[in-house]
């Protein structure tokens, strides 16, 4: 049976808006939630545009008072929700279907528990990276202060990789950054060099300085994660890229849209790292490198 | 003549009142400079302790900001304990961020709780280090720190206090000195710029005492060196006015030595006049007395002859008659009929006059009143004033002219006493003509406007000089005292005029005559005393 012609345009155009249904429920790819307005995400967001056009929405928390991510996703549906920071990352925490990518976060892995569908970049460089520093710099024991809870993973992986750089890790633990004080001086005369990890626990503002203060008093190098502990006596960093590190998430997000079945919700390393010295420091303490 | 000068006290000097002052000023000057001094310094250096104890604190709170996170009171022991080490610092205390004191370290004995000075110092976390979060976006937040706890520091005063007291007894003599090096240095300098005042003062001195010859060192050219040439030229003034005054002084007491002496002259003169006037009064008295008695005879005798002629009359009228006319004293008896009726009735008359004339000048030399009488005909004044002016037979070659008014009314007054006045002012007149010739008129005239009889004398002789002629009526003014005169003539007539209630006028110019005029009203009132 053949069926007249406006029938069958009138078919076809149903058909079609059918099919853009999806399509308008759907208007862009990721939502992007920032806990503030900053420099570093700037950064982080400029290398994500850079790599792949991932239609976006941008949401800055600090913005609003109160931001209901939840009714937000529900109603724009993106595909994934990129978040950058802290703050930005407990916003998603009541997420259960829409995959979440993290960026800038140091908290990632105590949120995998509550968001099963997280993933993202990891704020530690891999420690091999630190290792082959330390190997350079020729200190063999290597301390470092971390909290059991939140950076057992990489010290477990650090440890494993330490025997290959020839270094030893001289590690203490602090649950509580008021142990930071103690924990140091128990490392006197113990330790060549500190590694400051990103832990919230281990290092705090009110702690960093304590680092330092060894190193001085000790006149071991403290090589550190931030540029902003350079200026404070830091002999070495290992920065991440944050260019890259969005450029790193981009390809993350990439993946999820392509296919959010083989979304596999890990975590990866930051693939971009810059080695930064200071030079003054490291005179000072007498390390040729 | 100088005036009384003042002893002048150091106080009142003008040295001793500029140093007062300036010492004064000084003082004022200094008590303020040093006060605002200590207190400025007082509370300098109190700032500088309150500072100095902040800074303890700060240092102490810097020091135990790793600590005191850590909790760790041994080390915050040690480090309160180095604080503490000072011996300013009396208590020290360091307290977490709940309130917890961690260290604590009081020394005993300590100062009073005013006599300290505490401050307490917030601990903070390093601002300039950074958390994690904010070092992996390398945006960090600026922020001052978050709280840790704080640090209480108890600072004592003593040595402030003693800082002060001896900061203030240094101030206090740096100040006194100060002050009395001023204040010689400022008596020295007065004493160099007031010598040339005092110089000059002294000199005025002096000069006030009356020293006119005195001259003031004039040694600069400043203000009271002007003032000490101006001082001499003022001097050098009053010694010439002084010599002046003086030379005047002596001509006037010589002036007034001969014109007291010609006064006294003059005074004397009246005196002998006025002895004189006495001794004629009482010549008078006893010329009335003993011409009286022989008067008053030949009154009663010629009464007794007018009546016995009265009675021999018409016996001898009737001889005439029978027997034909004879000569009776070489007249025929017709005509000696009335010429001894007329000697008789003379010789009454005239004793009768002389009679008059003794009693009145017995009344005024005793001074007795006189009445006033109606009827009075002043051409029988005038004609009897003639009479008299004639038997005194001082008229010589002049000649006076009576010029009688007929109608002239009779007035109110005393004749006698009238006869008196016309009689001095031609005696007056008389004696104003020149080598005693020359003719003097005298008439009486009746002014019907003002009722009044006018007697005026008027001769053409020498005249009276104005500087005279106010003194015309003065007693004893006379201007012919040496000849006789008695300076009262005018004086007396004037007198008894005004006793009429008349005036008396003169007008004379020198060398043309005087008129003198004599107005009576015709109708007084009351009685001339």
């Amino acid at each position: 049976m053949r069926l007249p012609i406006y029938r069958r345009g009138l078919t076809v155009l149903l058909v079609c808006l059918a099919l853009l249904i999806p399509c308008l429920a759907q208007a862009y790819d990721a939502l992007i939630l920032l806990s503030r307005r900053d420099a570093g995400y700037d950064e982080v967001l400029r290398g994500f545009r850079a790599t792949r056009t991932i239609s976006q929405r941008v949401l800055i928390l600090s913005d609003y008072s109160e931001a209901d991510i939840v009714r937000i996703v529900r109603e724009d549906r993106p595909g994934v929700v990129l978040t950058m920071g802290d703050k930005a990352l407990a916003a998603a925490r009541g997420l259960r279907q829409t995959p979440v990518v993290a960026v800038m976060s140091l908290g990632i892995r105590e949120r995998r528990n509550n968001l099963p569908n997280l993933s993202g970049v990891d704020m530690f460089a891999p420690p091999e990276q630190f290792l082959r520093l330390f190997q350079d710099m020729k200190k063999r024991r290597i301390g470092v202060l971390y909290d059991p809870v939140r950076c057992a993973w990489y010290l477990r992986r650090a440890q494993q990789l330490a025997q290959q750089y020839g270094v030893r890790l001289v590690v203490r633990e602090t649950p509580e950054p008021r142990d930071v004080m103690g924990q140091l001086d128990s490392l006197k005369g113990e330790v060549d060099a500190l590694w400051m990890l990103p832990d919230l626990t281990a290092v705090t503002r009110e702690s960093a300085e304590m680092y330092f203060q060894f190193s001085q008093k000790e006149q071991v190098p403290v090589v550190s994660f931030a540029g902003a502990y350079l200026t404070l006596g830091a002999a070495a960093i290992v920065e991440i890229n944050r260019v890259e590190l969005g450029r790193q998430a981009a390809e993350l997000i990439s993946g999820i849209l392509t296919d959010p079945a083989k979304s596999d919700h890990s975590f990866v390393y930051p693939e971009g790292t810059t080695l930064k010295t200071n030079p003054n420091v490291l005179k000072r303490l007498g390390i040729d490198f | 003549m100088a005036l009384p000068v003042p002893p002048i006290h150091f106080r009142a000097s003008f040295r001793f009142k500029l140093f007062a002052l300036f010492t004064l000023l000084t003082a004022i000057g200094t008590i303020l400079c040093i006060s605002l001094f200590i207190i400025t310094e007082i509370r300098m250096q109190r700032r500088m302790v309150v500072d100095r104890v902040h800074l303890l604190a700060t240092h102490l709170a810097d020091s135990v900001r790793l600590p005191l996170y850590a909790e760790n009171r041994d080390i915050l022991k040690l480090l309160a304990e180095d604080s503490a080490r000072n011996p300013e610092i009396h208590a020290v205390a360091i307290t977490s961020q709940d309130g917890t004191i961690l260290a604590e370290l009081h020394k005993p004995d300590g100062p009073r709780h005013e006599d300290l000075i505490s401050d307490t110092v917030e601990v903070r976390s390093n601002p300039l280090t950074t958390s994690p979060e904010e070092a992996i976006t390398g945006d960090s937040i600026p922020q001052s720190g978050s709280l840790i706890g704080s640090v209480h520091l108890e600072h004592d005063t003593i040595k402030l206090a003693r800082w002060i007291r001896q900061m203030i007894w240094t101030s206090v003599l740096l100040a006194l000195s100060f002050w009395l090096t001023v204040s010689l240095l400022s008596y020295l300098a007065l004493r160099q710029v007031t010598s040339s005042f005092m110089t000059l003062m002294s000199g005025i001195q002096i000069v006030r005492k009356g020293d006119y010859s005195y001259r003031i060192a004039v040694k600069r050219d400043d203000e009271p060196g002007r003032a000490a040439t101006a001082v001499n030229e003022l001097a050098a003034s009053l010694q010439e006015r002084e010599r002046e005054n003086q030379r005047l002084q002596e001509e006037l007491v010589n002036t007034m030595r001969l014109e007291v002496q010609e006064e006294k002259r003059q005074i004397m003169a009246k005196l002998i006049q006025t002895n004189r006037m006495t001794s004629l009064g009482l010549l008078i008295s006893s010329i009335a007395h003993n011409i009286n008695t022989p008067n008053g005879a030949i009154k009663l005798a010629a009464q007794h002859l007018a009546g016995s002629w009265r009675d021999a009359l018409p016996i001898l009228e009737h001889v005439t008659k029978e027997e034909g006319d004879f000569t009776l004293g070489g007249l025929p008896f017709g005509v000696a009929q009335g010429e001894i009726r007329g000697a008789s009735q003379s010789i009454l008359n005239n004793a009768e006059r002389v009679e008059r004339v003794i009693q009145d000048l017995r009344a005024y030399n005793l001074g007795e009143r006189n009445e006033l009488s109606p009827g009075v005909s002043v051409n029988r004044v005038v004609r009897e004033a003639l009479t008299i002016i004639r038997a005194h037979g001082r008229q010589g070659e002049i000649t006076i002219a009576p010029a009688l008014a007929s109608d002239l009314p009779d007035i109110t007054g005393n004749q006698y006493q009238l006869e008196q006045v016309v009689v001095n002012l031609l005696l007056n007149a008389i004696q104003a003509m020149p080598n005693n010739q020359g003719s003097i008129s005298v008439r009486t005239e009746f002014a019907a406007e003002t009722a009044e009889v006018w007697i005026i004398v008027t001769d053409h002789g020498e005249g009276i000089p104005p500087e005279i002629r106010k003194h015309l009526f003065e007693a004893f003014f006379s201007t012919r005292i040496d000849k006789g005169g008695s300076g009262l003539g005018l004086y007396i007539s004037n007198f008894i005029v005004s006793e009429h209630k008349g005036r008396l006028t003169i007008d004379s110019e020198p060398g043309s005559g005087t008129v003198v005029a004599v107005h009576l009203p015709v109708a007084v009132t009351g009685s001339a005393t």
